[in-house]
């Protein structure tokens, strides 16, 4: 109970933590905490399909077709970028259920192939449509909300605290069930009469929705979509790691991953401009081999041995 | 216009006889592991950045390099096995996938600290070389290219079906469990099929710095078009990975001679390839 009392008041202190920051702090650092925040989206969207077992290797395609959904539907209907979270997911979310469909009723590595696949050739074609796109040279919007930057915190925010919520749903749903059921063994999964691929594609639907909706705020916010930025690996390499080093399947843990290496990212490219990726690949397979529960799964182990008692003990 | 189009079958099939050797460690690794190696194309990356650096610094020209690139990446290639592949031998595919990807990262970083961003070249003489066949012309060094691809390729097959090694990597690849019980060492076979996979690499590499520009990003990208292979031939299968890879080089020659700037639409096919197998026939054309 003590943990959970004290947990609930950690949670606290950074909500309000969450809600001060641009209020009190300068222009640089709201913009760190929106990069951040829209890596949580992101590191989110990715956990969300990861609970059914299916990894994306290509998570930057949904962010990309979000922000370009936003771009053109700007250009050429005049939609407020303003819409663009909305105008991104909602894109974004059919484009998961063509490809899920098709790409998700096989087990193994099939599916991620498929992902690494999808976000090559979605930089490619967005470069090669250029009567459509402007190819190379990316499109210029308006900046959301006039380029207010407090304001742009607080909708980058509320994205963020409705994936939160929307996770939580899942699992008060019993939904995740489902879902977990899949990932630890798809074949008891189909006898116990849950369709594998229906819940799979449910859950790239989501993940899409999520990663959509990060892409239309990123159009706004940066005012320019450049094919090489939202479709880069980097964003794919990202969604990944965060998650996974925070420690998948659970709420808290793809939030803590991205706030931490998002940071970490942020010293390093200061002194390490080209290198900096290094420390992502480093991350992915230490984690893979050393915390398969990421930080949370380390800091649960801890807590449940020793941690609390360590504590009262002063020890 | 016929002319176009025997420029264009000959071009593909230069092309595919290429992906061929691109495609065949990743293959060989999936068929005796059960492991889809997503670093395959950045090991290719690695021995193309050993070529140019053994032409730039030591002026070995890269096919007289081949040998030595081609012992260089078998090591590295035991290497690898020991780091990315051993320790999720018998973990869930996620595992699998995020350990060999977070290779290629780290792969593909660690050349960006290198080498940096910049496009390198190999400079040949005899890449200037242009053969005049009636209508068609041939460049020497893509010639050069495809008949070591193709000897490699087929030199390898036959290893796996002629000698004891082979034998033991096909009885492996079959049943691990049944070939441990006839008395194969199991593990062996496994750091030794992942050393030729990369060795195979290694020779892959070589060609790259033949005929391409290369920067730290082309392992990604042939990573892709192996998969794009594997796929439309059936993983596992060598017959199916020969005919995919002459497919695919075909795919990408029509579409870059027809279409204007085709070229650059090259991991489009490959998507599409891998979609619409997926969608049609889901196990390859000539899968297990």
């Amino acid at each position: 109970m003590q943990q959970r009392t004290e947990f609930r008041i950690v949670i606290y202190l950074l909500a309000i933590l969450a809600i001060a920051i641009p209020l009190v702090s300068g222009e640089y650092i709201t913009r760190v905490a929106i990069g951040s925040l829209r890596y949580v989206v992101l590191a989110i969207s990715f956990d969300i399909l990861a609970r059914t077992g299916d990894l994306s290797v290509g998570h930057a395609a949904l962010f990309g077709i979000g922000a370009y959904a936003a771009a053109l539907f700007n250009v050429y209907l005049k939609v407020p970028t303003e819409l663009g979270p909305l105008v991104g997911g909602l894109t974004a979310l059919p484009v998961a259920v063509a490809l899920g469909f098709i790409t998700l009723r096989m087990k193994g590595a099939y599916f991620s192939i498929a992902t690494l696949a999808f976000a090559e050739a979605m930089r490619v074609l967005f470069l090669y449509a250029r009567g459509i796109t402007f190819g190379a040279m990316g499109i210029g919007v308006p900046p959301i909300f006039g380029g207010n930057v407090t304001v742009d915190y607080y909708t980058i925010l509320g994205i963020a605290l409705a994936s939160i919520l929307l996770v939580i749903l899942l699992e008060r749903m019993g939904i995740n069930y489902a879902f977990s059921a899949i990932r630890e063994n798809e074949d008891a999964a189909s006898v116990l009469g849950i369709n594998p691929t229906k819940y799979k594609v449910l859950a790239f639907s989501l993940s899409a929705l999520l990663a959509g909706a990060a892409g239309g705020f990123d159009a706004g916010y940066i005012t320019y979509v450049y094919p090489y930025e939202v479709f880069s690996i980097t964003i794919s390499v990202a969604a990944m790691i965060m998650p996974i080093f925070g420690g998948l399947y659970t709420i808290e843990g793809p939030i803590i991953g991205a706030l931490v290496i998002y940071g970490v990212e942020e010293v390093l490219r200061g002194w390490m401009p080209f290198g900096y990726t290094l420390v992502y690949g480093l991350t992915l397979i230490i984690s893979i081999l050393y915390l398969p529960k990421g930080i949370i799964g380390l800091i649960k182990e801890i807590e449940g041995k020793t941690w609390l008692e360590n504590l009262k003990r002063g020890t | 216009m016929l002319n176009l189009v025997l420029q264009v079958l000959l071009n593909g099939i230069l092309l595919g006889g290429f992906y061929a050797l691109v495609t065949l460690g990743l293959n060989l690794i999936f068929g005796v592991m059960d492991i889809t190696n997503f670093a395959h194309g950045d090991l290719i990356m690695l021995a193309a950045y050993f070529s140019f650096w053994a032409a730039k610094l030591f002026r070995i020209d890269p096919v007289v390099f081949i040998p030595i690139n081609a012992a260089i990446m078998f090591v590295i290639g035991l290497i690898f096995y020991r780091v990315a592949l051993k320790p999720v031998l018998r973990a869930p595919a996620y595992n699998q996938i995020a350990l060999t990807f977070g290779f290629s990262v780290f792969l593909q970083s660690l050349a960006l600290v290198l080498w940096t961003s910049d496009m390198r070249q190999v400079e040949v003489p005899y890449a200037s070389i242009v053969f005049q066949i009636g209508p068609i012309s041939v460049g020497l060094g893509k010639l050069i290219a495809f008949g070591i691809a193709i000897g490699f390729t087929l030199g390898f097959l036959l290893f796996l079906e002629r000698t004891k090694l082979g034998g033991a990597m096909r009885s492996v690849s079959q049943d691990s469990m049944a070939a441990s019980l006839m008395g194969i060492d199991v593990s062996k076979v496994y750091l030794i099929t992942s050393g030729i996979a990369s060795m195979l690499a290694g020779v892959a590499g070589s060609l790259v710095t033949l005929n391409l520009y290369i920067d730290p990003f082309i392992g990604g990208d042939l990573t892709l078009k192996a998969f794009g292979v594997v796929i439309l031939g059936g993983m596992g299968s060598y017959l199916g990975m020969i005919i995919a890879s002459i497919t695919l080089g075909l795919a990408e020659a029509l579409v870059g001679a027809f279409l204007p700037l085709g070229g650059s639409l090259a991991p489009g096919i490959a998507f599409a390839v891998i979609v619409a197998v997926l969608a049609i026939k889901p196990t390859g054309f000539f899968g297990k």
